[in-house]
């Protein structure tokens, strides 16, 4: 039995705390059983600045879960659909593997399985079937620099919304996806 | 991440390919019927060919799925804000209705049905045709693909193949015909065992009327093709988009496979060829030739659009 009740979950990745040792990205294939070469999440290398003043820093990169998903919009079974964590989810008895979805999404984090393997797009479910019973996200729980934190964010009391007040904000908002995972930007 | 760059193959440019076949096809055997001033030859000829290449072309999506044995739900579940979702219920229709109006013809049914049908041809052909180019122009996040005018250069291109498809279709059945009278004993002549309407008669006027006609439709890809490369250049993602198929990535596919051999060719063949600059066994080589040389401009475009719309995405990752 569920001892957690579904609520708006989401998200943050501090990008100052984040040290790129892709721990979270193996936990991910560990915890889900992804297939060989797939990934739900995985880490961006970010190289900017002018020379001499240049900068490095890496992104823990994943499905941003989003409220008005391209995703969800392009499917044409509605496979792709809103949970009630907040979430995007496909629904396998639905998904014919057109692959429409992963074209739609703006953020790249969608990858198709091999026919022989599924044939489903791979994707990040923010660990629904451990936040039921109470546990954190497989990517959290191994995060050795703490960069990642889940949590209720209609709560206004909880830990992940005092991290919103750090300056989280969502990756490209002019596409007004309205994402629920956020990042704190990089900050030299 | 090579093997994950690419998510749609050939099979989609081909089917893309083959709706816009019997897209073209459809809408000429459904205008021809209804404003009925035209040549019966190029109703009954356009009316036989449109419904089966985008039959071939369902059997390459299923064969591209993931999941294929979850086909059926594509037909059954529909989603309103999905372009795919839209094509699907078309593609489902519009064979079926395209055979009916197909046996119409062959059978030479005059009802008050027939009518109808073809404007059912004609309307879901159209649908079909914008269909084709808007599953990659409503991909609102790709640079390449998110242009109206790709849609619209789909359209005008599917009318074009769809007129070469009639002269080539209607070419070889004339002259499998003529094959079958001279092999055929005087008893088994044709007449004898198909309907009397099946002789086309083919000739090298209606030829010439529909290559003037595939002439103006070029030089309008042609200007649709400038006006796309100009509006990617006033676009803030333009860049990319040129750099992807235009200056760079597939450009030498794009420039020779589908500029020059699949719309520069051809159309100066019809040009010399409508001004009787050919001698008349050159008119048989180049009636021949021109279409073919548009078909396979056709299919290049849409590969070429298929491939290079993919080859930005390792981009989009880095936006922020």
């Amino acid at each position: 039995m569920a001892k957690v009740k579904p609520a708006r979950w989401g998200k943050i990745v501090d990008l100052n705390k984040c040290v790129g040792c892709h721990a979270c990205s193996v936990a991910c294939v560990a915890e889900n059983k992804v297939k060989d070469g797939m990934h739900r999440t995985r880490i961006v290398e970010h190289e900017d600045g002018q020379f001499p003043n240049v900068y490095h820093y890496t992104e823990k990169w994943s499905c941003n879960h989003c409220q008005n998903a391209p995703c969800v919009d392009a499917c044409p079974t509605q496979a792709s659909h809103y949970t009630e964590w907040g979430t995007v989810e496909v629904k396998p008895e639905l998904c014919i593997g057109c692959g429409y979805c992963v074209l739609a999404c703006p953020y790249r984090v969608r990858m198709m399985n091999q026919r022989h393997d599924g044939g489903l797009p791979e994707k990040c479910t923010l660990c629904i079937h451990r936040l039921e019973k109470g546990e954190k996200p497989a990517c959290e729980t191994t995060c050795i620099a703490g960069a990642i934190i889940t949590g209720n964010l209609d709560d206004p009391n909880s830990e992940i919304n005092q991290w919103m007040a750090k300056g989280a904000v969502a990756r490209r908002p002019e596409l007004e996806t309205h994402p629920n995972v956020f990042i704190i930007p990089f900050r030299r | 991440m090579e093997q994950h760059l690419f998510t749609w193959n050939y099979l989609i440019a081909i089917y893309l390919f083959t709706a816009g076949l019997s897209s073209g096809a459809g809408m000429i055997a459904g205008v021809t019927e209804i404003l009925n001033n035209t040549s019966d030859r190029i109703k009954r000829i356009s009316a036989y060919l449109a419904p089966f290449p985008v039959m071939l072309g369902l059997l390459m999506l299923v064969a591209d799925l993931h999941r294929p044995w979850n086909f059926f739900q594509v037909l059954i579940h529909y989603h309103v804000t999905s372009v795919m979702s839209w094509g699907a219920f078309f593609l489902l229709v519009f064979p079926i209705f395209a055979l009916i109006f197909t046996a119409m013809v062959y059978f030479n049914y005059q009802g008050a049905l027939r009518k109808l049908f073809a404007w059912l041809e004609l309307v879901l052909g159209l649908a079909i045709g914008i269909y084709a180019g808007l599953l990659l122009a409503a991909i609102y996040n790709n640079p390449v693909w998110s242009n109206p005018l790709i849609a619209f250069l789909f359209f005008v291109s599917a009318i074009s193949t769809g007129i070469c498809m009639i002269i080539l279709g209607g070419k070889v059945w004339d002259q499998t015909e003529t094959f079958i009278r001279k092999i055929m004993p005087a008893k088994l002549q044709p007449e004898k065992w198909l309907p009397e309407q099946i002789s086309l008669n083919f000739d090298h006027n209606i030829i010439r009327r529909l290559i003037g006609i595939d002439a103006v439709i070029i030089i309008i890809e042609l200007m649709v093709i400038s006006t796309l490369i100009i509006s990617y250049m006033l676009r803030p993602t333009g860049d990319i988009a040129l750099g992807a198929i235009i200056t760079g990535g597939y450009y030498l596919t794009f420039w020779i496979g589908v500029v020059l051999l699949g719309l520069t060719l051809p159309l100066v063949l019809g040009i010399l060829e409508l001004r009787d600059r050919f001698s008349d066994n050159m008119n048989l080589i180049v009636s021949i030739a021109e279409p073919i040389l548009v078909l396979t401009g056709g299919f290049i475009l849409r590969w070429v659009v298929v491939y290079g719309g993919q080859l930005v995405y390792p981009i989009l990752t880095f936006y922020s």
